[in-house]
């Protein structure tokens, strides 16, 4: 019986061509309309270190003034400072450790004729290379040894280096940043990060081009992007009392992340950061109550997006987009209405040859079934339009733009995987079906003896 | 065969209550042949839709082949259709998009039967009308006296014990309509009951009973009154 209604439905569609093409396409539309902004959304809650993100820890320690919290309701400052991070790189408990923050520099090209250019800056120390497990084209991160005597060395990524040189192959090269010269001892191939997980000011941004040791940041003048500090500055920010302020100051700056590597090492550093803070309180520091937050990258994203603007926005648009795939659901009601009434007639001879009501329902339910999936299909088609056209907007005259190299850097976050494909053609069949229950209902109750006059 | 006692069934719009037919009392025995006549409007049809299972009554009995079927599911009803009774409409009703042994063939994939059964009985059928060379052909394709031919053997496929024919011949030529009639009589006398509505005199008396309905009541019936037969228990199909 089954192979009856499905080739009868198979004949439904075939007999009803514009209208079944009408009700695919307003379910591709509304899946593809839908499923960017999921996609997005999906790959902004991905977990972008999937293996060591139970290993790597955030560190947050509240030093905070006493009157209010950093963030409502009680969080304490996402960033250090350079005494916390400073004290905290002495201790031994994890096994690989970095401080960092994002700036801006200034390249000088060597070409004659070449002008200077920005580049987004992570400042760093070389555990982040062993911790985060970028892949290298050439060479790889400095070393500690680099960090401690603040060696001249650069990383960069694989487009800088092929603006710069004309070449992936450029350890050993050197080049001028913020008027001092350094060597490039890696080359990064284009590495897609999303959500930056490990600065989360902005999950979006892509992964820097150029990473200096943290020790050279007052030699560079690399002046952090996100600053802050719990009192008001004995004098406005300046290059001459860059260092003085961020040295011996309060103000925070320094993304700490640690790797621990089991879940009783991650117990004793958080004791040990607690007692550390207990410490500092006696020197009077640390005025309010003990805050200090350690995360693992799942639990940091978590946190760090749940009153995010971008994150929120995402949602809201997620809402907004599944309202206009109801409308489109709703459209294709009145469309299977319109189709399956047609075929009234023809219904009530199947009905008097013998079909039950429950066989015609079914049938009607296979004939959904079927456009629901192709307009599935044809939804991640406009889909991976939609997600193409959106990479275009967001990534027009970005510095990988800018390079001519085709990095692919960002590429994963604007590209569709196989479960947001699933998801796509469940979700077409979920809608699909509850579109098309009302419309098979109504027109398998039609009395079989009110349609036999004609066909 | 089919004991319909004090059948009424009405028809409400919402501003009116038309009465199809009313208390009608008909027995029709096993091998008849009743002609089911009467000016447009009588309640002719109806009476056939109800006798066919297709509607319905609001009041009355009905037992078909000694089953009562007033109170089955629509399953159960739809399962007796397909079982018990052949249909051939005025209008042929033949589906246009399929073949002329796939029109056959319908009511028999709705019974379950396997492919090669429902081509030995589609065969056969198409035999018994004269139309064997015809069956790959499409509805569009045949003239209307083939057509309904073929909506004889698409009644016939299934074998059943009763045949309800709704002016068979209405849209037919007097060649023609002799043709079918003669058919009709033909499966009639291998013992298929058979009762046809007919607004034609000759067509009417031809059949061996004649029944008579007028404002949805019976006025006359050809055949002598008879007892009603003793009477199976009701059935789960």
């Amino acid at each position: 019986m089954f192979g009856f209604l499905l080739s009868s439905a198979l004949g439904s569609i075939r007999r009803t061509p514009i209208l079944s093409l009408l009700a695919v396409a307003t379910i591709a539309v509304g899946i593809g309309v839908s499923i960017p902004m999921m996609t997005v959304y999906h790959h902004m809650n991905a977990n972008p270190m999937p293996e060591k993100g139970q290993r790597l820890f955030r560190v947050n320690l509240d030093n905070w003034n006493a009157e209010r919290p950093f963030r409502e309701p009680n969080d304490p400052p996402p960033v250090l400072t350079l005494q916390d991070a400073r004290n905290l790189a002495n201790a031994t408990e994890p096994s690989a450790r970095a401080g960092m923050y994002a700036a801006q520099a200034t390249i000088n090209p060597d070409k004659p004729g070449s002008r200077p250019f920005k580049v987004p800056t992570r400042v760093t120390e070389s555990g982040f290379f062993s911790m985060f497990e970028p892949r290298f084209i050439a060479g790889g991160g400095w070393d500690v040894r680099a960090d401690a005597s603040k060696e001249p060395v650069t990383v960069i990524g694989a487009a800088l280096s092929q603006r710069l040189f004309g070449t992936t192959e450029s350890v050993g090269s050197q080049l001028i940043v913020n008027g001092r010269r350094l060597t490039v001892v890696g080359v990064l191939a284009p590495w897609q990060l999303t959500p930056m997980f490990y600065d989360m000011q902005d999950p979006f941004a892509a992964v820097e081009d150029l990473f200096v040791p943290l020790g050279l940041m007052f030699e560079l003048d690399l002046v952090p992007e996100f600053w802050r500090s719990p009192y008001e500055l004995p004098a406005p920010l300046n290059y001459a009392n860059f260092e003085s302020l961020f040295t011996a100051g309060d103000i925070v700056f320094v993304q700490y992340w640690v790797e621990l590597p089991n879940a009783s090492l991650a117990a004793s550093y958080r004791s040990w950061l607690d007692r550390y803070v207990k410490e500092q309180k006696a020197l009077g520091r640390f005025p309010r109550e003990l805050n200090n937050r350690l995360d693992d990258v799942g639990g940091w994203i978590e946190y760090s997006m749940k009153d995010s603007r971008d994150a929120g926005g995402v949602a809201a648009l997620i809402v907004v987009m599944l309202l206009f795939y109801a409308v489109c659901l709703f459209n294709t009601v009145n469309l299977l209405l319109t189709k399956f009434l047609r075929s009234q007639a023809r219904t009530c001879v199947v009905r008097a040859l013998g079909a039950s009501q429950g066989d015609m329902f079914v049938q009607y339910l296979i004939e959904v079934c079927i456009l629901a999936l192709l307009g599935g299909l044809a939804g991640i088609g406009l889909a991976l339009f939609g997600l193409d056209a959106a990479r275009d907007l967001f990534e027009h005259g970005s510095a990988l733009a800018a390079s001519g190299v085709a990095t692919g850097g960002t590429d994963g976050f604007w590209k569709m995987d196989m479960s947001m494909a699933v998801i796509s053609v469940v979700l077409a069949l979920i809608g699909g079906c509850a579109a098309g229950i009302y419309p098979a209902w109504r027109a398998c109750r039609v009395s079989p003896a009110s349609g036999l006059k004609s066909i | 065969m089919l004991v319909m006692t004090q059948i009424a069934k009405s028809y409400i719009t919402s501003t009116v209550e038309t009465r199809a037919v009313s208390a009608i009392d008909l027995h029709v025995k096993q091998g008849e042949f009743v002609a089911l006549s009467g000016p447009s409007g009588s309640g002719k049809t109806t009476l056939l839709n109800i006798a066919g299972l297709l509607e319905p009554t609001d009041t009355g009995t009905y037992h078909l082949d000694g089953r009562d079927v007033s109170s089955l599911s629509d399953r159960q009803r739809s399962r007796l259709r397909s079982e018990l009774i052949g249909f051939i409409f005025q209008g042929f009703n033949l589906l246009p998009d399929l073949s002329v042994q796939d029109n056959i063939e319908l009511p028999l994939r709705l019974r379950g039967l396997k492919s090669s059964d429902r081509r030995a009985r589609s065969d056969k059928a198409l035999a018994t009308v004269g139309l064997s060379n015809r069956a790959s052909h499409y509805p569009a394709q045949l003239s209307g006296g083939q057509q309904q031919r073929i909506a004889v053997a698409r009644a016939i496929a299934g074998d059943p014990k009763l045949i309800l024919a709704d002016e068979p011949t209405g849209n037919l030529d007097s060649v023609m309509s002799a043709q079918i009639m003669e058919l009709l009589r033909e499966i009639n006398r291998a013992g298929t009951t058979i009762v046809m509505v007919t607004h034609d005199v000759e067509h009417a008396r031809s059949a061996a009973r004649r029944v008579v309905i007028r404002d949805g009541r019976l006025q006359e019936d050809s055949a002598a009154p008879i007892a009603a037969p003793a009477l199976a228990p009701a059935a789960t199909v």
